[in-house]
C-alpha cells in the first residue's frame, strides 16, 4: 500500500481523513471514558441515520443533515438528561431510536439511493473525496480547537462537575459543548467508518489506554496511538484483500484492546503499568 | 437573623464583621417537595458550623443552596457579600469537598492532579499551570500530610486519604469558605479525627469559615463552634453545648437524645411536626 500511497490520490486522502477522525476521536475518548458517555456516542451516531436519509430525500448534503440533526440529539439528549424527569438512557433511546425509525421511514419513500445509504451505514474509507477532506479538517480544527482551549477546564468538570461549578467554571456550557464536540466527531467518522460504527472509534481508544496506563496522560497517548495503528492497519487490510474499510478499522480497535486487556492481567501479576 | 454566632469569643471589642454566609427566610421546594423551610442564619468569618439532622432533613440541600448549586425558592442567599450565583471570579475563594462515598476506583488521575484541578480557576483559559501553581499544589499537599502520596493514583487512596486530597484541592487558593459533606463518612476513627484537627487548624491559621454536614454530631460538637439541626426547618441553632441539651435535638430527629444530652433526659412526645426555629445562644 505504501508504494501506491504516492501513485493513488484516493489512497493519500483515505490515509489523511482515516488520521483527523482517528485523533479527533481518540482524543474526545478521553472525556467520553471520564463522563460514561459511550451510550451517548451510540446515540448520537445511530440517531444520524434520520439526518442522512433527510438529506438524501430532500438533495442536501447528508453530511450536513446528519450534523445538524447529531447536534441537536446531543442537545436534547443533554437537556433532558439535566431536566431531571427522565434517565439519561431513557432519553437516548427514545431520541436515537425515533430518529432511527425516521430513517427508515424516510428511505421507504425512495429506492434510489439506497447504495448511497449504504457507505453512509458502513463508510468506504476509500471514497473520501476531496470536499469531505476538507470538511473533516474543519472539524478537527473546531474540535480539537475547543478542547484544547478548555482542556483543564473540561477535566476538572468531567472529573467533578458540581466542584468545578462552585468555583466558577461554567460546567454546564463545557458539557454542552462537549456533546456539540461529540456529534461533529461522529458525523466526522462516518465518512471512515460508516454511523453503525463512529461509536465505536469514540469509546475503545480510551479503553484500550485504562488497561495500559493509569494517568490520564498516558491513556490520552495509547488512545491517539491506538487510534492511528487502527486507521493504518484497517486500511492496508482493506486496501489489500479487500475488506469492508469501517469493518476492518473497527476490528483493529477491538483487536488491540484484547491485547492490552491480556498485557494488563499478565503485567498485574508481575509488575507495574507499561506507563505511569 | 439568628443571633448565634454575632458575637463570637474575642470579637466583641473589634468592629462588626460582615457574614461569610447569610441567609434569611430561605425556603426550597423540589419536584413539589417543601426540602427547607424558613432557614435563616448568619455566620462570621472564622466561624466552623456543623449542620445536622436526620436523613433527608434538607442538610445536602442547605448546602448546595449556601453554594449556589440550588437557588431558593423564596428568602435571601448571600456568601460573601454576594448571591452565590452572582460571585463571578470571586467564586474561587469558596472550596467544597463533597460526600465522596463512591469515589471512581478507575478515575485516571494523581493525587497531584486531582489537587491540581483546584487551581483550574486560577491560571487561566487556554493556559498550562505554571511553576507557581505547581508549587501550591505541593504546600496544600504537605499541608494534609499527603505529599509523598502525590504521584499515586487517586483510586488508590484510602477513604481519609481521598477526603484529605479533596480539602487539599478545595485548599489550594486563597479560600475563605469551605463547605465540606459528609467528610468522615467511610473514615475510620483515627482518620476522622486527623481531618478535624486539620480543620481546626486550616482555621486558626487562615481565619477560615467552615460549614460541615455531619451525620456524627458528637464529633462535630467537639469541634465546631455552632451547630444547627434542621429538619426542614431550622430546629435548633447555637454553641454545640446548649443544641446538644436543647430538647428540640430530639424533636427534629424524631427520638430521644439522651445519649448526646448528657443525662439531660427530655422523654420526647409522639409529637413530629415540624417547629420553628429556637435560635439558643
Amino acid at each position: 500500500m505504501w508504494a501506491d500511497l504516492w501513485a493513488f490520490d484516493f489512497l493519500q486522502r483515505a490515509l489523511v481523513a482515516g488520521c483527523l477522525v482517528s485523533l479527533l476521536c481518540s482524543v474526545l475518548s478521553l472525556f467520553v471514558l471520564l463522563k460514561r458517555m459511550a451510550f451517548v456516542g451510540i446515540g448520537i451516531s445511530h440517531a444520524a441515520l434520520g439526518g442522512v436519509s433527510i438529506g438524501l430525500l430532500t438533495g442536501l448534503n447528508p453530511m450536513l443533515s446528519a450534523l445538524v440533526v447529531c447536534i441537536g440529539t446531543a442537545l436534547g439528549i443533554g437537556a433532558i438528561s439535566r431536566g431531571g424527569r427522565l434517565a439519561t438512557d431513557m432519553a437516548i433511546g427514545i431520541l436515537t431510536t425515533g430518529l432511527m425509525a425516521l430513517g427508515v421511514v424516510l428511505v421507504g419513500f425512495s429506492d434510489t439511493y439506497q447504495g448511497d445509504l449504504f457507505s453512509y451505514l458502513f463508510g468506504n474509507i476509500l471514497a473520501v473525496s476531496s470536499g469531505q477532506l476538507m470538511g473533516l479538517a474543519v472539524a478537527a480544527v473546531l474540535v480539537l480547537g475547543f478542547i484544547w482551549l478548555f482542556f483543564k477546564e473540561l477535566l476538572f468538570a468531567t472529573f467533578d462537575e458540581e466542584v468545578a461549578q462552585v468555583t466558577g467554571l461554567p460546567a454546564r456550557a463545557l458539557d454542552y459543548g462537549l456533546l456539540v464536540a461529540m456529534a461533529i466527531t461522529v458525523v466526522s467518522a462516518i465518512a471512515v467508518v460508516g454511523l453503525v460504527l463512529a461509536s465505536a472509534m469514540l469509546v475503545i481508544p480510551a479503553a484500550i489506554g485504562t488497561q495500559l496506563a493509569r494517568n490520564w496522560r498516558g491513556v490520552l497517548l495509547v488512545s491517539i496511538l491506538s487510534g492511528l495503528l487502527a486507521v493504518v492497519a484497517g486500511l492496508s487490510l482493506s486496501y489489500y484483500w479487500d475488506l469492508a474499510s469501517g469493518g476492518a478499522i473497527v476490528l483493529m480497535l477491538v483487536a488491540q484492546f484484547f491485547v492490552a486487556l491480556v498485557w494488563r492481567g499478565i503485567t498485574r501479576l508481575t509488575t507495574v503499568p507499561l506507563l505511569p | 437573623m439568628s443571633n448565634a454566632g454575632q458575637q463570637p469569643a474575642g470579637l466583641s471589642d473589634r468592629a462588626p464583621q460582615a457574614p461569610v454566609v447569610a441567609l434569611d427566610g430561605v425556603d426550597l421546594i423540589r419536584g413539589g417537595r417543601q426540602v427547607l423551610s424558613g432557614i435563616t442564619f448568619s455566620l462570621l468569618p472564622g466561624r466552623f458550623l456543623g449542620l445536622i439532622g436526620p436523613n433527608g432533613a434538607g442538610k445536602t440541600s442547605c448546602l448546595k443552596v449556601i453554594l449556589g448549586l440550588l437557588r431558593p425558592t423564596r428568602g435571601t442567599v448571600e456568601v460573601l457579600g454576594s448571591a452565590p450565583w452572582e460571585l463571578g471570579h470571586r467564586a474561587h475563594q469558596i472550596g467544597y469537598v463533597p460526600q465522596r462515598a463512591y469515589t471512581d476506583r478507575w478515575a485516571p488521575f494523581s493525587v497531584f492532579d486531582v489537587v491540581m484541578m483546584g487551581r483550574t480557576c486560577c491560571i487561566g483559559l487556554g493556559r498550562r499551570p505554571r511553576r507557581k501553581d505547581r508549587e501550591r499544589v505541593m504546600e496544600s499537599l504537605e499541608r494534609m500530610g499527603l505529599s509523598d502520596s502525590a504521584k499515586q493514583p487517586i483510586g488508590d487512596l484510602s477513604g481519609g486519604q481521598i477526603q484529605r486530597t479533596m480539602i487539599a484541592r478545595a485548599m489550594c487558593r486563597k479560600t475563605r469558605l469551605l463547605v465540606l459533606d459528609e467528610p468522615t463518612e467511610g473514615v475510620d476513627l483515627p482518620h476522622q479525627d486527623r481531618l478535624y484537627r486539620l480543620l481546626d487548624e486550616l482555621r486558626a491559621e487562615r481565619n477560615l469559615t467552615v460549614v460541615t454536614v455531619s451525620h456524627d454530631v458528637s464529633m462535630l460538637a467537639a469541634h465546631a463552634d455552632e451547630l444547627a439541626c434542621i429538619n426542614s426547618t431550622m430546629h435548633v441553632h447555637g454553641h454545640p453545648r446548649e443544641v446538644m441539651e436543647s430538647h428540640h435535638l430530639g424533636r427534629a430527629y424524631s427520638c430521644e437524645f439522651d445519649f448526646f444530652s448528657h443525662g439531660h433526659h427530655d422523654p420526647v412526645g409522639h409529637d413530629h411536626a415540624a417547629h420553628g426555629g429556637d435560635h439558643v445562644g
